[in-house]
């Protein structure tokens, strides 16, 4: 059997071999030395979520618009944001009070804190 | 100019502010022998890089802890043994081509594509031969066919006795000498 070793390295690697493990060791020992990369990955796929989110929001807000509202004048089409749904609930109460007990009335009254005339009004 | 000993690496190793210098020392001069024990396992000279690199880490982690129960330089091969044969079942479970194959086809693989392997017929012949030893009596063989290696520091560093290591070499000669002669 042949004794000599076929295996051959590249030229002048035992040379700088201590140094490469050194780095090697340096960047084990100090990983927060990370580069410009490494820091922002978090942000990164935070700022990428939250893009995809808008555009998904977006992208359902405008195909949800019916196409004859869409053709209607913008003077016609009442603002969502004016519409007052603080008295939904007062409005529905209102219109069933006949089948309510008076005992319920006041006991809505003290929970709700509904002014006298509010109440005259509606009668 | 004399040989810096391992004891006294180990002192410069003890105090931070000479603790780099001191692991330099080292890695000069167990380098090659590690590097070659590592090849000798691993074939291709890329895997070899990656593990020689991976034990100085390691060793580098268990220095300060290690204690003289066990000659520095024997720790030093068990923690690049271990590396080797832990790398290459890393390798062989991520590679898609031999996930379902033997180390030693993979190996076998390696070799052939190695730019820095330039062994004749005979010496893949022989390769080829050692890959199909049993891990252990090919750890041995090389150990001792190769590197000439005493039985009692192979004994320390493969934490099998003497008279095992004895009887494995024998058969890893007697079954690549008959292997061998199948080629022919």
């Amino acid at each position: 059997m042949k004794k000599d070793q076929p295996f051959k390295v590249p030229e002048n690697y035992f040379e700088n071999l201590s140094d490469r493990i050194n780095e090697r060791i340096e960047k084990e020992e100090n990983p927060k030395e990370k580069n410009l990369i490494q820091i922002l990955k978090p942000y990164m796929w935070m700022a990428a979520s939250v893009l995809a989110f808008v555009f998904v929001a977006k992208l359902i807000l405008t195909t949800a618009v019916p196409t004859d509202f869409q053709n209607q004048p913008i003077s016609q089409i009442e603002d969502s944001s004016t519409v007052n749904t603080e008295n939904v609930e007062s409005d529905f109460f209102f219109d069933n009070m006949s089948e309510t007990s008076s005992d319920e009335i006041i006991e809505y009254l003290s929970d709700y804190d509904i002014a006298t005339d509010e109440l005259l009004a509606n009668l | 100019m004399t040989q810096i000993t391992d004891e006294e690496i180990l002192q410069l190793f003890q105090d931070k502010k000479t603790q780099s210098e001191a692991f330099s020392l080292l890695v000069k001069k167990y380098q090659e022998r590690l590097y070659w024990q590592i090849r000798k396992i691993v074939l291709s000279h890329d895997d070899a890089d990656d593990v020689l690199q991976n034990t100085f880490v390691k060793i580098w982690k268990g220095l300060l802890n290690f204690r003289y129960d066990a000659k520095l330089y024997t720790w030093m091969y068990r923690i690049a043994t271990n590396e080797s044969l832990t790398f290459l079942k890393d390798k062989q479970r991520r590679s898609i081509a031999f996930a379902n194959k033997d180390v030693e086809d993979m190996l076998i693989a390696n070799l052939e594509a190695d730019e820095y392997f330039d062994g004749d017929q005979a010496q893949v012949e022989l390769q080829k031969a050692i890959l199909q030893l049993p891990e252990k009596q090919r750890l041995v063989f090389n150990m001792k066919y190769f590197d000439e290696m005493k039985y009692e520091d192979m004994s320390e560093i493969l934490e099998t006795s003497v008279g095992a290591l004895k009887a494995s070499y024998h058969h890893a000669v007697k079954k690549i000498e008959s292997l061998l002669k199948l080629e022919c």
